[in-house]
């Protein structure tokens, strides 16, 4: 009797386990898990594995989160660190700064990791990357100082020229393309952000010199092969600040917030700008609006007072074009303290951290020379974002830029009509998806994996434990216990959230040992190291 | 118990047990239960374990199972004083066990099949100060070091045939001092040979005894004046050549600490034991040649003096007998624990580590020009060994327990185990690699007793092994080489379970 009991609760389990979906990659050391990526199609588990004193490697395991591709394997020169992971749909490539190279580590589910080594030139000093991009046909961009060395008169060592260095290497990865811009001696030069295209590479560039009071941002146009085609200067009478540029028909079509001032003195957007550029940065067409003007189009009977007030911002996710021109989805979010009334009741108003609240998403519809004929709100639930003290001392515009970047918004993705976003509420994020014509949102699934960990029992034991009472009491009893102890943690984050309000926490500089990828076919992947297990559990969303 | 409740205990139970039966990377194949495990062994016929027998203080048991782990036959013994396993040894399809029990030293001769075929004791009038056999098809040849009465310390040896019938004796003690048993080796056609020291000397002598049992030769050894000289590798390399390797030098003057500074490769005639080749092999120069540097030219070796290599096997590899080594250092650290009586002083425990490191393969004819070596993660192995045991001694324990990373090869791959992600492992390394694919990896067992946060990672791993270790068997699990496949076993602590599985390697 028992023998059938127990193959129909294995299959009962069987059933249950595939239902969940959950899948684990078993024996990961999390101490030695450099991160979790999206590789495209895939997402995969970077390992250290230390380092081969022999040819003074640093070796890493690439553990992939689909059991039907292997664990790969590779090398690069030792005291290398990681600096980026850029993907598109049929490449990845992990970006290695060395101490005197760059390497390249291209990886693909079924192949061996192939490397490109970038060394620099022989009078040149070795500087490493800030900044790197990806376009959709693999084509990868990088961006670094450098510094070019010489004799003085006294023939001794000395730096004869510095600059900015563009390094342009094509999916195969071979460099096809370096260009240096010379600085001059009392501005410094930088880049802010990057846009791959398929045009190209997009990028917005800084120049400051403090000693003249000049300061300059300027959007930056080059071709597949790196070489620049046009820039268009962004600092004039207004400054404004692009956060999504797609290329369409051969023109650019650039969007974002404009200020007054420059990104480090404004202390709020004063409206959207939307813009269509040549490449070579002539202008085709430009369209400012500021918030009020925006309330004037809002659709049907919508309210636009509490988003379009000048208090709020507006971040653009993305530009999509559309039969008759653009969509153009945004997200609303303002930037302050995170000292709420309970808060500030109790005395407690002393936090040097600040948060971000996002609101709802904002969607613009435009003509094709990017004038806005629509404005549509999609109302979801508030979230705020408690981004540290370190983070906190930053100016708000550069706070939003990072969070941008990091995917710590909201907005995901956008999956035809469907903007696919993850909404975090008490510490808890749930993915969804909310349609852009019709508002509807779906059902909100956990993103936090909540795995089962395995413990092995003695047979001996809990068959001892059956036939005594006493052991069956203990037992029962640490259990209630157990369940109390749980109660009372759950009253006290309810009564934490109730004073602080704070939904999610931010730290770029901490490994988070949970996430989510949007993958390029758009299936939504959620993952949890798991420290106790090491294992790393995943889980398909869509 | 009701029925509802038993099939609620069940579904909890199944679900909780599910994922680590979906995700293990080596299912179990057979499974046994066990309530005392203390050892596991194996050789080409059987796999076997030695322990206690559970609540008796007197008893203890040899427990016999075929090369894929199916149970054959359990042999108990009985002594007030304790019985010791001293090892087994391959008779053709036999298998014979040597312990020592209530009567002195006992061999029990076990088929194929796990019968009993022959059991004896061995005693002398004289007292026995060790005792070893040594095996082939046609018999079993048992050697005694003993202390006779008025003559001194020396060594007699007895040949029985299979049915253990005695067939001849022979005995040598030395005039002018003593003989010290070190090791022996036979041949097909009977012939044997055997190391003997010249007391407490660094001195050694070869005895080659023919299959009569008539001594052909006892010649001294030449070690060319190498200090500290310590013979751990001696066998029969050809029916005409006998193979000594051995250790030599410090990298301490204290005794037990340090670690060897060079090996000696010494080949023998087997008729007469003239030597036929020479050779030193210093691992300061092995570093030079293929070690680890820094430096801007990579020429400043990386250990101040070049890690140890110990041969592990003999292989022929390309046509060549190749000595198969890993390279280790040895290092101590000791550990105060404060007394539970106030006022007494903290108790000092001593620790030995042996760092394993890289597999050098070395050709016997060339050794210093042909040395290929194969990286891997080198891992630390850690024994409570006192402020004694010597290199040597912990070498020996670490081969007897498998806990060298080398297990055996498998076609033209090493089969290595070791620690990686905080789990044990084993994998398979093609000879023409110069380091492991640690892709290919295979992880069982449950995760190190070591400190996850530690970093670097790989430092971390730490294998300690507690009290009495310099007497005791060691390992809960590794890889058993049965016959010509690989059977790896795992004692499960929580569930009491020998597990074993059928490795595919090639």
């Amino acid at each position: 009797m028992k023998t059938i009991y127990l193959t129909l609760t294995l299959a009962l389990a069987c059933s249950q386990a595939f239902a969940q979906g959950m899948k684990k990659l078993d024996y990961i050391n999390p101490a030695q898990v450099t991160g979790v990526y999206n590789l495209g199609m895939h997402s995969a588990v970077l390992s250290n594995e230390g380092n081969r004193g022999m040819d003074k490697k640093d070796i890493y395991t690439l553990h992939f989160m689909d059991e039907t591709i292997p664990v790969q394997e590779f090398a690069v020169n030792q005291r290398s660190t990681l600096f980026a992971v850029e993907s598109s749909k049929e490449n990845s490539v992990f970006i290695f700064n060395g101490q005197k190279e760059l390497s390249l580590v291209y990886v693909r589910p079924n192949g061996n990791p192939s490397i490109s080594l970038i060394e620099s030139p022989a009078n040149y000093q070795f500087h490493s990357l800030y900044e790197s991009g990806m376009n959709h046909d693999g084509s990868l961009t990088l961006f670094r100082g450098y510094t070019k060395l010489g004799k003085d008169r006294q023939m001794r060592d000395s730096v004869i020229e510095s600059g900015l260095e563009f390094i342009t290497v094509n999916s195969g990865g071979k460099v096809i393309n370096t260009r240096y811009e010379k600085r001059s001696t009392y501005t410094s030069d930088n880049v802010v952000s990057i846009f791959p295209t398929s045009n190209g590479m997009a990028y917005v560039m800084e120049s400051n010199s403090p000693k003249k009071k000049e300061y300059a941002l300027n959007l930056v146009f080059s071709d597949k092969m790196g070489k620049v085609t046009g820039s268009f200067l962004l600092s004039e009478a207004n400054t404004l600040f692009p956060t999504e540029v797609i290329a369409d028909n051969g023109q650019y079509v650039v969007a974002g917030y404009y200020l007054k001032g420059t990104i480090y003195s404004a202390k709020k957007t004063e409206g959207l700008f939307i813009q269509v550029l040549k490449p070579d940065g002539g202008l085709i067409a430009t369209n400012t609006y500021d918030w009020d003007n925006l309330k004037g189009k809002l659709k049907g009977n919508q309210q636009g007072d509490y988003l379009f007030n000048g208090k709020m911002n507006i971040m653009v996710e993305s530009i999509s074009a559309t039969d008759n021109g653009y969509r153009i989805i945004c997200e609303s979010y303002s930037y302050g303290s995170g000292v709420t009334p309970a808060e500030f009741l109790i005395g407690d108003n002393s936090s040097s951290s600040s948060v971000v609240s996002v609101y709802d998403f904002v969607v613009f519809e435009t003509g094709k020379s990017g004038d806005v004929t629509s404005v549509n709100i999609l109302k979801t639930e508030p979230c705020n974002i408690d981004v540290g003290p370190r983070l906190g001392s930053r100016g708000s515009l550069q706070v939003s830029n990072l969070l941008k970047r990091y995917q710590i918004f909201p907005y995901k993705s956008l999956n035809g009509n469907k903007i696919q976003y993850v909404r975090y509420k008490k510490g808890e994020g749930f993915y969804a998806e909310i349609d852009v014509l019709t508002g509807e949102i779906t059902d909100g699934k956990p993103v936090l994996l909540k795995p089962v960990i395995v413990e092995e029992v003695d047979e001996d034991y809990e068959a001892l434990k059956e036939k005594s009472k006493t052991i069956d009491k203990l037992d029962r009893f640490s259990k209630r216990l157990d369940n109390f102890s749980e109660k009372v943690d759950e009253v006290g984050t309810n009564a934490q959230y109730g004073l602080e309000k704070i939904d999610r926490y931010f730290n770029p500089y901490e490994r988070m040992n949970s996430g989510l990828f949007i993958l390029e076919d758009k299936k939504v992947i959620t993952y949890l190291i798991s420290p106790e297990s090491f294992a790393i559990y995943y889980e398909l969303l869509n | 118990m009701n029925m509802k409740r038993l099939f609620s205990i069940n579904i909890l139970a199944m679900s909780l047990l599910f994922p680590s039966i979906s995700t293990a990377q080596v299912p179990v194949d057979v499974s046994h239960r066990y309530d005392l495990f203390q050892s596991l062994a194996s050789n080409a016929n059987h796999i076997y374990t030695f322990n206690q027998v559970p609540k008796t203080f007197d008893k203890a048991e040899i427990i016999v199972y075929d090369p894929e782990g199916k149970q054959l036959n359990r042999f108990e013994f009985q002594a007030k004083r304790g019985v010791t396993f001293l090892g087994a040894n391959t008779m053709g399809e036999n298998t014979v066990f040597k312990i020592e029990g209530a009567q002195g030293y006992e061999v029990l001769v076990v088929n194929k099949a796990g019968q009993e075929t022959g059991r004896r004791i061995f005693d002398l009038e004289d007292k026995i100060r060790s005792f070893d056999i040594v095996t082939n098809e046609l018999g079993l040849t048992a050697i005694y070091e003993v202390k006779r009465k008025k003559v001194g310390v020396g060594i007699v040896v007895l040949h029985l045939d299979t049915k253990l019938d005695s067939l001849w004796s022979y005995e040598n003690f030395r005039e002018d001092g003593k003989y010290f048993y070190y090791g022996a080796d036979v041949n097909k056609d009977g012939s044997m040979v055997m190391l003997l020291k010249k007391g407490n000397t660094n001195a050694y002598s070869l005895c080659l005894i023919d299959p009569s049992g008539k001594e052909k030769a006892l010649v001294d050894i030449d070690i060319k004046g190498l200090s500290k000289y310590s013979p751990y590798l001696f066998q029969y390399h050809s029916d005409t050549e006998v193979l000594l390797v051995s250790d030599y030098g410090s990298t301490s003057e204290e005794t037990f600490k340090g670690y060897p500074l060079g090996m000696h490769i010494l080949k023998l005639n087997a008729s007469d034991g003239s030597e036929i080749s020479s050779s030193t092999l210093s691992f300061n120069e092995v570093q030079q040649a293929v070690g680890d540097k820094h430096g801007e030219n990579n020429d400043i070796p990386v250990h101040q003096v070049g890690p140890a290599l110990r041969v592990l096997d003999v292989q022929t590899i390309n046509g060549k007998a190749t000595l198969v080594c890993e390279s280790y250092t040895i290092s101590e650290r000791q550990q105060s624990v404060p007394s539970s009586t106030e006022g007494m002083a903290p108790t000092i425990t001593y620790f030995k580590q042996v760092r394993l490191m890289d597999f050098y393969l070395i050709n016997i004819e060339a050794p210093l020009t042909a040395i290929h070596r194969i990286w891997k993660p080198s891992r630390v192995i850690e024994l409570e060994a006192g402020t004694f045991g010597s290199s040597d001694v912990l070498c020996s324990m670490l081969k007897s327990n498998r806990l060298f990373s080398y297990q055996g090869m498998a076609g033209d791959k090493l089969v290595v185990r070791g620690y990686g992600q905080m789990f044990h492992y084993f994998n398979t390394i093609p000879i023409d690699h110069t380091s492991e694919p640690l892709k290919n990896r295979v992880f069982f067992g449950p995760k190190l007793n070591c400190q996850p946060s530690q970093m670097p990672p790989q430092m971390s791993y730490t294998k300690g092994f507690g009290s009495s270790s310099l007497s005791g068997n060691l390992t809960r699990e590794g890889l058993l080489k049965a016959g010509d496949s690989y059977l790896l076993f795992n004692y499960n602590t929580t569930t009491n379970q020998l597990n074993f599985s059928k490795l595919k390697l090639n």
